[in-house]
């Protein structure tokens, strides 16, 4: 029973609690950039839980076998075949999807959410704790994503996953600031500021605290596992 | 912990004297420090080869699966990009320009030439944007797709794929440039370059397939 309660806690706590995107500040470059769409942060949301759910499982199960010294280039040879993966199937079954996402599909690879979960978890907790993990930071990163996407399309493009509004765009020109790099800084800054929002109503840690668990130096820093030993208690 | 270990390895060998007993002490210091070369070198350099070994047959496999339909995806995505810019055509037969650059010609059912079309490219303000541009056997525009555009800014460069600035082009005979530079081409708002550079790439592919139709002959 208690198992069950902890994975449960394990597969949410990415939804909001330590959103890996609007906690944990993690994997920026590819929110900013593509969050400009309400379809391309779908696809970079889908493309990056599918390989960190691999990596993750991956990891958890060899997480003896890796020896310490060698683990972070064993993670990023692990995590770059399976993000290579990920793109030669994207390109073969989902071109659309392979000419939205562009540079930014094989750049999942340094992605900072899945290094960091591989470090900062994968690799001292076992395989459905991992995937739980997984699952529920990659839900989190998408839907910060697509909540980003949506707000910027609305406002910027005057549009919603492709398709025009109808008053917003036609009568109202949109505002273009939002698609560009600033617009996309004011809207991720206003999206953390009201998850803190959120979270302190409900007297959990702020972005701060939270993010030194997810940090890849948390495994060699003392506040990282005292943290990390928090989260998992 | 392999790391103290092979320190105090390798004090006990370099200052054996230093200990009460060093005969005994120096060749557990030997047989140690070959642990640590174990554990500190070969454990680590075997394990990191054998998972990049793995990676590597996993990605061989998947290559090899997904070669074909990637294959396919492209020949459909470039039939895609010339039908767009030829909706009469039936069938396209891909021929060398003299300048080594590839172009196609575009048949009806009946197999007589429709047109032709040409995908080239020019700088933007960005980036490259890759135009496809159809013509008629007569050496008239038929229409301009913008292929690809993804370094221009978005809400203003990447406006040149909106059918309101790539239908200025149809019907029309070359070369193009802007209303700013005495042209007859109407750049989209703020973004002269991308304007600009699509009207190059359009030009550059009028060059390559007005060369092709006047050498190789017009059915009449």
């Amino acid at each position: 029973m208690t198992e069950r309660v902890s994975y449960l806690r394990e597969l949410t706590k990415g939804f909001l609690r330590e959103n890996p995107t609007l906690r944990l500040v993690l994997g920026t470059c590819p929110t900013l950039a593509i969050s400009i769409s309400v379809t391309g942060a779908l696809g970079m949301g889908a493309a990056a839980t599918a390989v960190l759910l691999c990596s993750n499982v991956v990891i958890s199960a060899l997480r003896s076998v890796i020896p310490d010294k060698v683990r972070i280039p064993a993670y990023i040879t692990i995590i770059a075949g399976l993000v290579t993966v990920v793109q030669l199937l994207v390109k073969a079954f989902l071109p659309a999807i392979d000419a939205a996402l562009g540079i930014y599909l094989p750049l999942i690879t340094v992605n900072c959410i899945i290094l960091g979960r591989a470090d900062g978890y994968a690799n001292s907790h076992n395989i459905p704790a991992a995937a739980c993990d997984a699952l529920g930071m990659g839900v989190g990163f998408t839907g910060a994503l697509c909540l980003m996407g949506a707000v910027r399309e609305v406002l910027g493009a005057g549009s919603f996953a492709g398709h025009s509004l109808p008053f917003w765009g036609t009568t109202v020109s949109p505002i273009l600031i939002f698609l560009l790099p600033p617009g996309g800084f004011f809207v991720y800054g206003l999206l953390i500021a009201v998850a803190n929002r959120i979270s302190q109503k409900k007297g959990k840690p702020t972005a701060e605290e939270a993010g030194c668990a997810g940090c890849v130096c948390a495994a060699s820093c003392p506040d990282g596992k005292k943290n990390k030993g928090g989260d998992t208690a | 912990m392999p790391k103290p270990k092979k320190t105090t390895a390798k004090n006990n060998a370099i200052a054996p004297a230093d200990n009460a007993s060093p005969q005994k002490d120096n060749s557990s210091a030997v047989a140690d420090s070959k642990e640590s070369v174990v554990s500190a070198i070969l454990r680590p350099a075997l394990s990191l080869f054998l998972i990049s070994l793995v990676v590597a047959g996993i990605l061989a496999l998947v290559y090899n699966i997904t070669k074909e339909p990637i294959a396919q995806a492209l020949a459909r995505e470039a039939n895609r990009a010339r039908q767009s810019v030829l909706p009469a055509a039936v069938s396209f037969e891909t021929k060398m320009a003299p300048g080594g650059e590839t172009y196609d010609v575009a048949y009806d059912a009946a197999g007589s030439v429709i047109g032709y079309a040409a995908q080239t490219k020019a700088k933007g303000y960005g980036g490259d944007i890759l135009v496809m541009v159809g013509l008629d056997p007569d050496g008239a525009v038929l229409a301009v797709q913008v292929i690809a555009c993804s370094d221009e800014t978005p809400g203003l460069g990447q406006n040149v794929k909106k059918e309101s600035f790539l239908d200025q082009f149809a019907g029309q005979r070359g070369p193009f440039a802007l209303k700013k530079a005495g042209g007859r081409i109407d750049g989209v708002t703020s973004a002269t370059y991308s304007s600009a550079g699509t009207a190059a790439a359009v030009n550059e592919a009028l060059r390559i397939l007005d060369s092709v139709r006047t050498k190789g002959g017009l059915p009449s």
